[in-house]
């Protein structure tokens, strides 16, 4: 078998194990209580997870060897690269967090729906035009990706978010049912002293993220104002790399069409959802604007970043419609 | 803030129309096609500006008001930033993590220790009655203000751009010379302060290569170029995509490329009308070029023609090409007689038809000719490419380069930094054995990451506890 080949081998492989380790994550999340020990399943579905990351790497490689050049040439390249970042991205975070265990399975289905379409995207191993045979363009795009990545879990946050802060204010109004050890409101604000003003932004994203109401999935959460700090962090990481990746593609197109903007769509979106983003980490400094309001710019944000992925090329001609191919 | 956020909200929603209709600095001929579709609809966005959105009114209303409210909002920040970048640290009242220790030292002695320790931490120190405050975190708040200031910067730099900027297009066949002026050019747009100061180079095209993947995928794009001021020649190099030749603040890149075959006509004694290279066109499958011979009498003569690289005849007798490369070429033609109107303003890619009538149809491969039964021979006898650069200077461009650099640095603390006080108070207490003593009371308050700053001060504590050699906590 060709190189490539086998990198498509080790494509479905890995979508295989991802797909195996979502639904073992969706049966273990029910069977665990928060904060206890991994059940059984849940440490299949993590070994399923690690095992499909390692061949995704392998696939990635191989894809690389193949067409000669770095594996985020096209479409399905860079959705492979993205779902892969956001893979070890998830397994970061729980590593250092084990209480955010909750998110697993929603993470790992975004993955693979961006799997599943990714191979609906599929080209075949070659080289690249000319007008992509820039090592900008190569920064560009993998900051793109892992901009990208980061932003999709953030985004599994805002909603789990979402989920979560609706339970729980129906938990504080109805006084209901598993919340007994449920205190309040999730977001408090601590009062500072010394004339330094209150600071509610990240108020310890880790305290006590266990005993939350709600039922179902809802329950198996940790509480809102942690999901809502990770949240934040996360965007708060992706930010910076994204407005890099839109930086260095204007350095690009300076180098390669004699502007570096030029309202292109792609150029236009890509700003809209950074845009959308700034819009979000300013709302979460003004009163008024946190909690669901914030959380809603979020999920706008996440929206504007697949139409800048999805719509802009497949849909949307511009300069970079070659980016389909 | 909240005007911000809205404006930010409405800057997007306004810059999204954009990429849904087709914009006219981008794609004139797509305007066209759309307002052809939908003429009542393609007037009304006309007259709001959707297919100009970014050079719109309401488009740039909207960032100047973002502008102004970033404005006025950045003038009181400056003056607080100076203001407590100035200022003494202060001990605050009450921190949110506190620690009382012993220390083996004198009070003075304990004090130097910790004002040391602190300040080896990059934290600022002022003593206070009795002990030391500290702060560090600023540029959080300076990050943020750099990052918003280059904003405006930025805009600086766009317009300084737009305003003493030029871009221009011009194709040159391989062996011709191109001379930088405003008439060279096949199209130019110059910014209302560029005053006409072109270079006035000359730019020969010494050869054009294409490379191509087996399955037609272009691989390189590059034109052999000779640089001349005057006689003198200055720059002898390749132009290629994303590599382009500076020179003199002018950027000369590798934008497109075509073919021109050398088109010969002569008349029945001999009497050669017309032998030059034409700059065909991308036309769906194939090339388009025409040729005007104004000189004949009575009638004018136009040639339309289409020209086939690598020619093959699909089996609904269609003729396309079959790769990039010249296997097989073949120029067809459409001679047209009758007047050109020359003296209307035209395209030179385009024949005039409306005072002409169709005469001959005919094809001629490469070094082959044809004569036509009007009397007419046209010849193919060589091919050449030609090579289309974008002439472009912006002289706004490292200002927007600075300001985007500004930016990226200016996002980084004003994320991930956080402001926080350190405070230190030491009292002398009375010593068991004449040994000096004192009680260390450690105090400290972050105004932002506040899970990070509890190990930040767990460090400081665990630093002093060290440095002062007492004993823990009471």
């Amino acid at each position: 078998m060709s190189v490539a080949g086998i990198s498509d081998t080790l494509f479905w492989a890995a979508l295989v194990f991802y797909g195996l380790a979502t639904a073992a994550f969706f049966v273990a999340i029910r069977r665990e209580a928060p904060g206890a020990m991994r059940s059984a399943t849940g440490r299949v579905a993590l070994g399923l997870t690690i095992a499909g990351a390692a061949i995704h790497l392998g696939m990635i490689v191989t894809r690389a060897v193949a067409a000669g050049r770095v594996p985020w040439g096209n479409m399905y390249e860079y959705s492979a690269v993205l779902v892969f970042l956001l893979v070890v991205a998830m397994l970061a975070v729980v590593s250092r967090r084990p209480s955010l265990r909750a998110i697993e399975p929603f993470a790992m289905l975004v993955g693979v729906v961006t799997m599943v379409l990714a191979r609906g995207l599929y080209a075949p191993a070659g080289p690249l035009q000319p007008a992509l045979q820039s090592w900008w363009l190569k920064i560009h795009v993998i900051s793109a990706i892992a901009a990208s990545s980061i932003f999709s879990i953030a985004f599994v946050f805002t909603v789990a978010y979402l989920i979560k802060e609706r339970a729980e204010r129906r938990a504080l109004f109805t006084g209901s049912t598993v919340g007994a050890a449920y205190a309040g409101p999730a977001v408090v604000a601590e009062r500072g002293g010394a004339g330094f003003p209150a600071d509610h932004l990240d108020a310890d994203p880790d305290a006590g993220a266990d005993a939350p109401p709600g039922r179902g999935l809802a329950a198996r959460l940790p509480k809102s104002s942690t999901l809502d700090a990770w949240s934040y962090r996360l965007t708060a990481v992706a930010f910076p790399i994204w407005t890099w990746a839109v930086i260095a593609g204007a350095i690009w197109a300076a180098k390669a069409w004699s502007r570096y903007w030029a309202w292109d769509p792609k150029e236009t979106w890509a700003f809209i959802t950074w845009v959308i983003y700034a819009a979000y980490l300013h709302a979460r400094a003004t009163s008024g604007w946190r909690g669901r309001r914030a959380a809603v710019v979020a999920v706008a944000g996440f929206v504007s970043l697949w139409i800048t992925y999805y719509v802009v090329n497949l849909w949307i001609v511009g300069l970079h419609s070659y980016a389909g191919t | 803030m909240r005007t911000a956020i809205m404006l930010l909200f409405a800057l997007a929603a306004a810059a999204s129309i954009g990429s849904f209709i087709p914009q006219r600095p981008i794609n004139e001929l797509a305007v066209i096609r759309w307002k052809a579709m939908r003429p009542g609809l393609g007037a009304f966005f006309e007259r709001i500006g959707f297919f100009d959105v970014y050079g719109a009114g309401w488009f740039t209303a909207i960032y100047t008001l973002l502008l102004v409210s970033l404005v006025g909002c950045l003038v009181p920040r400056y003056r607080a930033f100076w203001r407590v970048w100035r200022a003494t640290p202060k001990p605050g009242a009450r921190g949110a993590h506190t620690f009382e220790g012993v220390a083996a030292c004198g009070e003075d002695e304990a004090i130097d220790i910790a004002e040391r320790s602190l300040r080896r931490r990059r934290y600022r120190t002022a003593r206070i009655e009795g002990g030391v405050a500290a702060e560090r975190g600023h540029w959080r708040e300076g990050g943020s203000l750099m990052f918003h200031t280059a904003f405006l910067v930025l805009l600086v730099g766009v317009a300084v751009g737009k305003g003493w900027g030029f871009n221009g297009q011009v194709a040159i066949v391989e062996g011709d010379r191109f001379t930088e002026t405003h008439v060279a050019y096949d199209s130019i747009n110059e910014g209302s302060r560029f005053g006409e100061r072109h270079r006035g180079f000359t730019l020969a095209v010494e050869d054009f290569n294409a490379t191509f993947a087996d399955n037609g995928v272009p691989k390189e794009f590059v034109s052999r170029v000779k640089l001349f001021e005057g006689d003198r020649l200055v720059r002898d190099t390749d132009i290629r995509v994303n590599n382009p030749l500076v020179y003199r603040g002018v950027s000369i890149f590798q934008l497109a490329w075509g073919w021109a075959p050398r088109i010969v006509i002569e008349a029945g004694d001999g009497t050669v009308l017309h032998d030059a290279p034409v700059v065909f066109l991308p036309d769906g499958g194939g090339w388009r070029g025409v040729v005007k011979v104004p000189q004949t009498k009575p009638e004018q003569i136009g040639l339309e023609m289409y020209f086939f690289n690598d020619l093959k005849v699909d089996e609904r007798g269609r003729p396309r090409n079959v790769s990039p490369l010249p296997n097989r070429p073949f120029v067809f033609f459409q001679e047209y007689r009758g007047d050109l109107n020359l003296s209307a303003p035209q395209s030179v890619y385009e024949i005039d038809k409306r005072k002409m009538k169709p005469g001959d149809i005919g094809a001629v491969a490469l070094n082959a000719s044809e004569t036509l039964p009007g009397g007419y021979t046209i010849s193919f006898p060589g091919l050449r490419q030609y090579t289309v650069f974008q002439i472009a200077a912006d002289p706004g461009q490292a200002v927007v380069l600075a300001a985007a650099a500004l930016i990226l640095v200016g996002l980084f603390p004003s994320l991930y930094s956080s402001r926080r006080r350190v405070w230190v108070r030491v009292r002398s207490s009375a010593a068991a054995g004449g040994e000096p003593e004192s009680r260390v009371e450690l105090s400290g308050l972050a105004l932002q990451r506040k899970a990070s700053f509890e190990e930040e001060f767990g460090a400081i504590v665990r630093d002093l506890g060290r440095q002062l050699g007492g004993g823990g906590a009471r």
